[in-house]
């Protein structure tokens, strides 16, 4: 095999490979977060955001929150790791650290929200139904649910994000209890 | 080993060095950044509303948030207004788009802002002078990458929306004239 050939391979080789790896670590947002909790990655929006997190927000536009302006919290995988799926039914269940406002939001990994005919995109502390206990249940479905549902119909993938508005420090918060998100149903399980 | 092997290896290091390359220099030269987008669809010296779902411009806001973003001349600027009564954020995002500085209403004065970004040599200009007209005023850096000033703010409801809006319209964020008292002025 000639010199050409094998250079024209190892350098294939090394373009498909890096190329492709940046590719696929984007999409996948693998190591955007500065920390992980359960399926949440914390979000980093200054200077101490990882290179991963700083090259998705150049090319997305994504401008998570600032530090003093709270705590970013987004998952696209569910406890049990599988990648969430737009199609799905999934509940959140549990608490978030104290914070004087949060929001829960449904969006694709685009950010771009789902098709939501009552205009609902989002849960905040300040609407959401409560349980007994303090704690909260969440339901993002295509369709409509009883209780606290966000829909996700329209959406080509699937991201949940969590906004903790004046929170204590990322710091601060230590090693909190954050909601699970447990997959209930999907449309190939009915069959 | 033999030849192939050996090429084909060299091509995975040198993918692995592409992968760390790529990675790192993206936030420097993507085509258009976050402030890049700002600056092209807003005028500079106010604030502009963003939609809830702001499109290409910024993505990412809070739906539950009434947004407006100023573009940073690179000169100095003074950001004076009544902000709304609900829970609201300031955040100065560079020209590669990560937040440099920010805070929340808990920290602000009579829910007003009076702020004032400008070049690191006017502010310590400023501070050394300490002129009584700057003793509220908030001294922020300006990012020397240029940037904007992204102010979100909480809408109970649709319906709070637009009312929250027009009271972010009403921020002034014009080019500003530092006068000290010795009467040396830096330009904006």
């Amino acid at each position: 095999m000639s010199l050409a050939l094998r250079l024209l391979i190892g350098a294939a080789i090394a373009l498909i490979v890096g190329l492709g790896t940046v590719r696929i670590a984007l999409d996948g947002e693998f190591l955007a977060g500065t920390d992980e909790i359960g399926p949440w990655t914390i979000e980093a929006s200054g200077r101490d955001a990882t290179p991963y997190s700083a090259a998705l927000r150049a090319i997305r536009g994504r401008i998570p929150l600032g530090n003093g302006e709270g705590i970013e919290l987004r998952a696209i995988v569910d406890s049990a790791g599988a990648r969430l799926d737009p199609d799905c039914v999934y509940l959140v269940r549990g608490r978030l650290p104290t914070a004087r406002l949060w929001t829960f939001t449904v969006a694709d990994h685009t950010d771009r929200l789902p098709a939501s005919p009552p205009g609902r995109f989002a849960a905040t502390s300040d609407d959401i139904l409560w349980r007994a206990d303090g704690s909260f249940e969440i339901v993002v479905a295509p369709r409509a649910r009883a209780g606290n549902w966000i829909p996700s119909g329209g959406l080509a993938s699937l991201a949940l994000t969590v906004r903790l508005y004046d929170a204590p420090s990322i710091a601060g918060l230590g090693a909190p209890d954050l909601p699970a998100i447990t997959r209930q149903s999907c449309p190939g399980d009915e069959t | 080993m033999n030849a192939l092997a050996r090429w084909m290896l060299g091509g995975l290091f040198l993918g692995g060095i592409i992968h760390i390359l790529t990675i790192l220099l993206l936030p420097t030269y993507v085509p258009v950044t976050p402030a890049d987008r700002v600056a092209a669809a807003e005028p500079a010296g106010r604030f502009t509303l963003l939609g809830p779902d702001s499109g290409p411009m910024l993505a990412g806001l809070d739906p539950s948030f009434v947004h407006a973003v100023c573009p940073l001349t690179g000169g100095t600027q003074r950001l004076t207004g009544r902000m709304p009564g609900t829970l609201w954020t300031f955040a100065i995002v560079d020209g590669a788009g990560a937040v440099s500085q920010s805070f929340t209403d808990a920290s602000a004065l009579n829910n007003g802002i009076d702020v004032l970004v400008a070049p690191r040599d006017t502010l310590e200009a400023i501070r050394f002078a300490a002129p009584p007209d700057y003793e509220t005023t908030l001294l922020l850096d300006q990012p020397p990458s240029g940037g904007f000033v992204l102010l979100r703010a909480y809408a109970p409801s649709p319906a709070d929306a637009a009312e929250i809006g027009a009271v972010l319209e009403t921020i002034s964020c014009a080019p500003f004239e530092v006068v000290l008292p010795d009467a040396t002025a830096t330009q904006p």
